[in-house]
């Protein structure tokens, strides 16, 4: 099979996937579609090199996603400030104080620092085991467990200050 | 799975409508060799020489650059500050109702014109983060054409310029952004009431297109396309407040149900901004920040000490109903 035509049916069968992965890793709708570009790219330049069933492609591509946010926000790193803090937003009261909830995780999942961050997507949001985790981070598997409780910790601390009167 | 675990899983599925959708998407497949690319190139070549010198012999010079996407050499019109030129208007795509389309560019270049009053090329380069870049440009509000508050001093990038040259599979837009910190953007048929000079600097020392990050929930933003047309433009899906004042709580507050806010709103009679207001007293104000599903936020200042609302390209008066409408929301926390 042609690469074009391998890439053209990865995003058939999991483009919209991809896309959700890299927009959860970056909170960017651009920034994600720059990962997905680069991560294809990959994809595509590897393509002779590999088996060529969807499933070990989407895998690939996956790894290569992660890979991608990871290397961007190591770019990034000397000009942000990553902070542990949430904004305050209230005690939940309605159906409305529930999605504003969400809204204040999802901004503290965007204050985490990146691997943090990409070890709960990949937890929470891909279902990935640990041990998978691990292999896609690029560490160990203790690593992924303690960078997942520091993720939760902060957040924690951050539902919790919303939650004072 | 403990309480906390669950609000990050709920978090996260919320949420993940915002990401792109892969219809829209493109794919930019890198150049590849093959054996027989080369014979093919150098018959291409020969065959675009003819043609190029065809056309120079019966229509004089054409600018080749808003075919190739590469820089023109020569910046026409350089020695007038904040001359606002493109080498060609948007060809298939469309470049009036937007400065660069939404859709997933194939490249990006940026020519920089520094410092050079004869207007000469000094450097180009191709950014590594087209799409976000075509983020940041395509929901830019358009200039309603009052302009905006300038100095009349000189700065350091004033005699400088900028070309900012997308291409699409569907056509090529190119965008001018001076260097000149009174001059907007704006690529011949949209001008967008934005100075793009810092960002344009940045990516071409960089090659990267540096979204501009905002500081809390209440920043004020670039804006958004639409909101020099309406107050708020439709479609926000919730919207945040944040108050200043003597009595103001310490927390903005984020509501979702706010229609009959967005009716008053739309209901006022606007007029296009003419200027800032520094009036200060003790009178609480509020900053509107209203987001949609997708593109930048829109910021309404809402302050009686200046008159009224304002949204960064239009401003009106604050009726006694939208304010009473706002204390109701800010207190229903």
């Amino acid at each position: 099979m042609d690469p074009d035509d391998a890439v053209a049916d990865l995003m058939r069968a999991s483009g919209d996937r991809l896309f959700r992965l890299a927009y959860q890793l970056c909170h960017e709708r651009s920034g994600a579609e720059d990962i997905v570009q680069e991560a294809l790219t990959r994809v595509y330049a590897s393509w002779r090199r590999r088996s060529p069933d969807i499933g070990s492609t989407e895998a690939y591509a996956r790894r290569a996603i992660v890979n991608e946010h990871l290397r961007r926000r190591r770019l990034r790193a000397s000009t942000e400030i990553v902070t542990d803090h949430l904004p305050h937003s209230g005690v939940r009261r309605d159906v409305g104080d529930e999605v504003t909830e969400q809204d204040a995780m999802w901004r503290g999942l965007g204050e985490l620092p990146a691997r943090q961050r990409a070890v709960l997507v990949l937890r929470y949001y891909v279902d990935l085991p640990d041990h998978e985790i691990a292999e896609l981070v690029g560490c160990r598997e203790a690593t992924v467990r303690s960078l997942a409780f520091r993720a939760l910790e902060a957040l924690r601390a951050g539902a919790l200050t919303r939650e004072l009167p | 799975m403990s309480e906390i675990e669950d609000e990050v899983r709920a978090a996260m599925i919320g949420h993940e409508h915002e990401a792109p959708s892969a219809a829209q998407f493109r794919f930019r497949a890198p150049a590849r060799r093959r054996g027989w690319v080369p014979a093919v190139a150098a018959a291409c070549l020969v065959l675009a020489l003819a043609i190029g010198v065809f056309v120079w012999r019966t229509h004089g010079s054409t600018p080749p650059a808003s075919r190739s996407l590469s820089c023109p050499q020569q910046y026409q019109g350089a020695e007038h500050i904040g001359t606002l030129w493109v080498p060609s208007k948007a060809s298939g795509v469309d470049g009036r109702h937007r400065l660069v389309p939404d859709a997933t560019p194939q490249r990006i270049v940026v020519c920089g014109y520094l410092g050079q009053v004869e207007g000469a090329l000094t450097g180009q380069q191709v950014l590594r983060n087209p799409a976000a870049a075509v983020h940041a440009l395509t929901w830019l509000p358009g200039d309603s054409g009052h302009g905006t508050p300038c100095t009349f001093d000189l700065q350091p990038l004033d005699s400088s310029n900028f070309l900012i040259g997308v291409r699409y599979a569907a056509g090529t837009v190119w965008v001018s952004a001076p260097g000149s910190h009174c001059a907007f953007a704006s690529n011949g048929q949209f001008t967008a009431a934005a100075n793009l000079r810092e960002p344009a600097l940045g990516a071409y020392r960089s090659g990267t297109w540096h979204p501009r990050r905002l500081d809390g929930p209440c920043a004020t933003g670039t804006g958004r396309l639409g909101q020099e047309a309406a107050l708020v433009p439709p479609g926000a899906s919730s919207l945040t407040i944040c108050t200043e004042g003597p009595v103001a709580p310490p927390t903005p507050v984020t509501v979702h149900d706010f229609q009959a806010l967005q009716e008053s709103l739309a209901a006022a009679t606007t007029s296009s901004r003419t200027g800032s207001c520094g009036a200060t007293g003790p009178v609480t104000s509020y900053l509107l920040d209203f987001h949609y599903p997708a593109g930048p936020d829109v910021s309404l200042s809402v302050d009686p000490a200046c008159g009224g609302l304002d949204n960064g390209s239009l401003s009106a008066t604050a009726t006694p109903r939208i304010e009473s409408l706002i204390k109701q929301l800010v207190n229903r926390r």
